[in-house]
């Protein structure tokens, strides 16, 4: 997908109305709209990692958690806002190279039970250093928190340069050196690739956006226990939003992440383990059906109807 | 120049020896065979050579530098490229990308563009040109080789390691591909090492062939004194008899 | 010591051994220990795989249920109570190395040993993060398991 005049027309456009959209929409829709970049930007920096080089990674969760808990830590002391976004990002990222060179050793469904604990290992880690140090579970509140616009344009900046970064990768020597990963990875490293360092240096990209995500989202909660700020739901969400919208490039993960969030908005605080039912029933559907996501499908349809169209015409 | 020498190769897996104590070489402009019956631990020299596995004896030397101990990536780097016996093509890829893969992180290294342009050769070189942009896990066995070789020479190698690239052609393809290797050799200066099973081609382009059975060197030489050798016919046939 | 915890444990056992007599000795069972070394070649043989399959995962579920039912006897039950099981299944596993139910038995075991020995020089709390580390460890330097075959 390279850079043209019609994509621009169509970008340029939607830029201006989401950047205006708070002086003339109501506070329930920026928040709605906070939620849904939020899962933005989780996705699409998901997709860096699990979707171009297919190690499919259930970590999300604890990348986010760290930004979370840089902020739970940092706003009390009196940081600013912005320095706090920076942290916890580069705190994720941290961790995020120091654990990849162990993880990413690890391939397919071991890799994927690796980061599921992963998330699990830390919230206990950390769980266990708050009982100790404040001798219980109490919680960490938040007061004072930033405007839920400031949060909106926080996030809206943050996606832009997520789907910017990804939008590099995909067509650069980066993103061939990933894709080439998926496709086979011995042949990779063959050709030339080192693919320990692109392996390392996606996660830690990934990790960047999700630790910036959860500094700001801190906030927006306001109250956060460890099984708050990692909470598996947020690395199956992001994992399913991404899968579900097709994993080429930051399309998809957009797509996904804006359909799942209106769809859980719409259940309600009402419904949410018919949500969590929806959730899985979707996972299975598309894996069976739609392995290439929504967007894989549409334009798979093209593809065909382009090859056999010309066999069906007179 | 001596381009490929190995002193005492030997690797094991577990119990088995797959090879012990090989020492071969490949000078520069030629175009080597290597050859031996099935198990003889052909492929796990080129594995060996590409560093795949870690060597459990010996050297290997690369224009007079050690490779042993370097990863694949780096081997690829200096100047060694390999084709696989079961293609390996990165499916998810289009030819093209492929290719270009070869081009961006082989020994030339260069920007996605000159690798676009340089795949466009590469491919009218191979006959692919129609089929740039299908997606790899699509072709055909004999195509998938093309792709292979095509995407190893992105690399510009200065040795290139062919698997058996000629397992499962016709009569005329195979020929076509003899022609192919020569080409290789002789307009763009590539030397070549090949494993292969089919003789006729093997003898008929190599300038020397090392034989290999069980894990040891057994022959080298030019291919009419391979061919003539008692040992080697034994290796293949069995214990010759007198009738 | 509480009949619930020592009833529970046999049945485990008797499940167990009962499973992997019957993967020996029966052919359906030798069908099943087929498929795990060669899907394709089994398939081939006249093996329906398909069946296998789906012998195997309602076979999978159904022992998760007892295992379910057996430990409500003494832990409190709740939708979400099969979390931490499901690390410390996958340390089991690969304890045992893949296929190997009698190594699993015994891997089983020993996860419960390394886990009581390790809560009990911390805290509980620790329990996840000691089998994750054992997952870990075992990955890296022994992905085959104890037991198991060697994987290259």
């Amino acid at each position: 997908m390279k850079p043209n005049k019609r994509m621009l027309t169509i970008l340029i456009p939607i830029l201006a109305i989401l950047s205006t959209l708070p002086l003339y929409v109501s506070g329930y829709i920026i928040s709605l709209l906070v939620t849904i970049l939020m899962y933005a930007i989780l996705a699409v920096s998901w997709n860096i990692l699990s979707g171009y080089t297919g190690y499919i990674s259930l970590g999300t969760a604890a990348f986010f958690g760290i930004g979370v808990y840089v902020t739970v830590m940092g706003w009390p002391a009196g940081f600013p806002y912005p320095l706090l976004i920076v942290l916890g990002g580069l705190a994720s990222m941290i961790f995020a190279l120091l654990i990849g060179f162990l993880c990413l050793r690890i391939r397919g469904p071991y890799f994927v039970i690796l980061t599921f604990g992963l998330t699990e290992a830390v919230k206990s880690i950390i769980e266990q250093v708050e009982v100790k140090i404040k001798g219980g579970m109490f919680g960490n509140v938040l007061v004072g928190a930033p405007s839920m616009e400031t949060f909106y344009y926080s996030l809206l900046v943050i996606c832009i340069i997520t789907v910017v970064t990804d939008h590099i990768i995909r067509n650069s020597k980066f993103g061939f050196g990933l894709s080439s990963i998926k496709g086979n990875e011995e042949a990779a490293e063959a050709m030339g690739v080192n693919t320990t360092w692109y392996k390392l240096f996606a996660l830690a990209i990934s990790a960047l956006f999700m630790g910036f995500t959860g500094a700001v989202m801190a906030l927006r909660w306001t109250f956060i226990v460890p099984a708050i700020a990692f909470s598996p739901m947020a690395s199956f969400q992001t994992m399913i939003m991404a899968i579900l919208g097709g994993s080429t490039d930051f399309r998809g993960p957009l797509l996904g992440a804006t359909i799942l969030t209106l769809i859980s908005e719409a259940f309600g605080i009402r419904f949410p383990y018919h949500y969590m039912i929806l959730l899985g029933v979707t996972l299975i559907l598309i894996v069976k059906f739609l392995p290439m996501g929504l967007l894989g499908a549409i334009r798979g349809l093209r593809i065909a109807k382009k090859q056999y169209g010309s066999l069906l015409s007179p | 120049m001596r381009l490929l020498d190995g002193q005492n190769v030997s690797k094991h897996f577990g119990g088995i020896a797959a090879l012990s104590n090989v020492s071969f070489h490949v000078d520069e402009g030629e175009i080597v065979g290597l050859i031996g019956p099935n198990g003889a631990g052909k492929t796990t020299l080129f594995n060996v050579i590409c560093c795949f596995y870690p060597l459990d004896g010996g050297t290997i030397k690369f224009k007079g530098s050690k490779i042993t101990g370097l990863k694949p990536h780096q081997v690829c780097r200096r100047g060694i490229a390999r084709t696989f016996q079961i293609t390996r093509s990165f499916a998810n890829m289009t030819v093209r990308e492929n290719i270009m893969v070869g081009s961006l992180f082989g020994k030339s290294r260069g920007s996605v563009k000159i690798a676009r342009e340089e795949a466009i050769q590469l491919m009218e070189f191979t006959g692919l040109t129609g089929k740039a942009d299908i997606l790899a896990v699509s072709l055909i066995s004999a195509d998938a080789r093309r792709l292979e070789l095509a995407r190893a020479l992105a690399a510009r190698p200065e040795i290139l390691l062919l698997d058996e690239v000629m397992a499962g052609l016709n009569p005329s393809e195979v020929a076509e591909a003899m022609k192919l290797i020569q080409r290789l050799r002789n307009e763009m200066g590539i030397t070549i090492f090949m494993v292969e099973h089919i003789m006729k081609s093997v003898m008929g382009i190599s300038d020397r062939i090392i034989v290999l059975a069980s894990g040891r060197q057994i022959a080298e030489g030019t291919p009419k004194e391979v061919s003539e050798n008692p040992v080697v016919i034994e290796a293949y046939l069995g214990e010759t008899r007198e009738t | 010591m509480q009949l619930n915890r020592l009833t529970a444990s046999l049945v485990a056992i008797a499940v167990c051994l009962a499973f992997y007599i019957f993967l020996q000795r029966t052919l359906f069972g030798k069908a099943v220990r087929a498929v795990i070394q060669d899907k394709d070649a089994t398939h081939l043989v006249g093996v329906n795989t398909d069946k296998i399959y789906i012998f195997c995962f309602g076979t999978a579920f159904a022992m998760a249920g007892l295992a379910g039912a057996l430990i409500s006897m003494f832990y409190t039950v709740t939708p979400f109570m099969g979390l931490p099981y499901t690390m410390m299944a996958f340390v089991v596993i690969i304890f045992g190395g893949l296929g190997n139910v009698l190594g699993s038995l015994i891997g089983g075991l020993l996860l419960g040993l390394i886990t009581t020995a390790g809560v009990a020089m911390t805290t509980p709390g620790y329990a996840f993060i000691i089998q994750y580390l054992l997952f870990i460890l075992i990955i890296l330097f022994m992905p085959q398991g104890i037991f198991g075959r060697r994987i290259r």
